[in-house]
């Protein structure tokens, strides 16, 4: 039986000032995703016909090198970002929600850091 | 998780159907959710065909010629019959509105009455609102100043401040809006929803309070004001026609153009 006052229930814990900073950076790389993913779907109907060499020289160009990690840094942190809402929408169990938060923000970061591995390694010749 | 499916003693069930009398030429069909908390049952939906010509013409004419002809425990809300009290909230058609003023005329086919959805019931088309006003007093909705009143008349605000209210302080409180908002289904808990974002909103822009800063700082929360997705259902059902995500944006800017 919960004999908490309705009042107490809203109050909760206080204001947590952290809303800001999220909305802000969602809406700032969604607007970055807007240029970077025409140029990406531009670049990859481009691509697509040439031979894997041309597209290797394309990716480790400094054009599509910087671009090419520009959007995996937008997308993921997007990404990740937009999950989050969903967990937190969604998930109301403390542990499951905390899992799926860990699990989603380390495979972004995962993620990222592999493509961008990948990038600078072709852009470097190694 | 949060919830998709009905708990089995909520799950409703076919109920009673009082048929129009003889020589009714222009009967209409109501289909009205019962709940009794009293009977242990599960709630059912009762259907009425009431007679047009002998009904006044919104769905709360219906509902009181209901009560008043033929079952008289038939329990909701209502008090002004003109839409400025917001006590006869309901879902009507598939849509929360003012049962006061929806016209019979203007549903096509049967007219289905529910209570406001995702809300606790407390009997038939009544829900709990208790979460909802305590929602609308965490927002402090009063006048709250340092500087003391003048002595002799009122706090003055130029016209311009004024307009600033209107699409505002017309908000009756009536729940639709907050009980259609999906955000609102999941976390009523935590988040605010749109009925006291729009009230939160009425004043922090009224020029003649001074606890603008304190408001914003109530409100830059995750949950309490951010939980908004712009789903927009709370500003397609207002039934009068006001605009609470408008509102709603217009805290974020405020709240995001005090931080850059």
């Amino acid at each position: 039986m919960n004999l908490r006052t309705p009042l107490s229930i809203v109050r909760g814990r206080g204001t947590a000032h952290n809303g800001v900073h999220h909305w802000w950076l969602l809406r700032l790389s969604a607007i970055a995703l807007i240029p970077l993913s025409l140029w990406l779907m531009a670049s990859l109907i481009c691509v697509s016909t040439a031979d894997h060499a041309t597209a290797a020289a394309w990716l480790a160009s400094p054009t599509g090198a910087l671009f090419s990690v520009l959007f995996i840094i937008a997308a993921t942190l997007h990404g990740q970002m937009g999950l989050q809402e969903v967990v937190v929408d969604y998930v109301h169990n403390e542990s499951c929600k905390m899992i799926s938060l860990i699990l989603i923000k380390l495979s972004a970061f995962a993620l990222a850091t592999l493509c961008i591995l990948a990038i600078v390694r072709m852009s470097l010749g190694a | 998780m949060a919830e998709f499916r009905l708990p089995p003693n909520s799950v409703v069930r076919t109920g009673k159907h009082y048929p129009a009398k003889d020589g009714v030429t222009r009967s209409k069909r109501f289909q009205i959710y019962r709940w009794d908390p009293d009977s242990g049952e599960n709630p059912r939906t009762d259907t009425f065909d009431l007679d047009l010509d002998r009904c006044g013409p919104m769905v709360l004419d219906a509902l009181i010629k209901v009560k008043d002809e033929v079952d008289s425990t038939l329990t909701f809300r209502r008090s002004c019959r003109e839409g400025v009290c917001g006590s006869c909230a309901m879902n009507i058609d598939g849509t929360n509105t003012l049962a006061c003023t929806q016209s019979i005329e203007d549903i096509k086919g049967d007219v289905r009455i529910y209570p406001l959805p995702h809300s606790a019931v407390v009997k038939d088309l009544v829900p709990d609102l208790n979460q909802f006003y305590a929602q609308y007093a965490a927002i402090q909705p009063w006048m709250k100043t340092q500087t003391p009143a003048p002595p002799d008349r009122e706090r003055l605000q130029s016209k311009e401040d004024r307009e600033k209210l209107d699409g505002l302080y017309e908000c009756i409180l009536c729940a639709c809006c907050s009980t259609s908002c999906p955000s609102y289904w999941w976390n009523p808990d935590r988040y605010l929803g749109p009925a006291s974002l729009l009230q939160a909103y009425r004043w922090i822009v009224d020029s003649r309070d001074e606890y603008t800063g304190e408001r914003l700082d109530f409100l830059d929360d995750s949950f309490r004001l951010y939980r908004c997705h712009t789903i927009l259902n709370c500003t397609r059902t207002c039934p009068k026609s006001l605009n609470p995500g408008k509102a709603i944006s217009e805290i974020r800017k405020l709240l995001l153009n005090r931080t850059v």
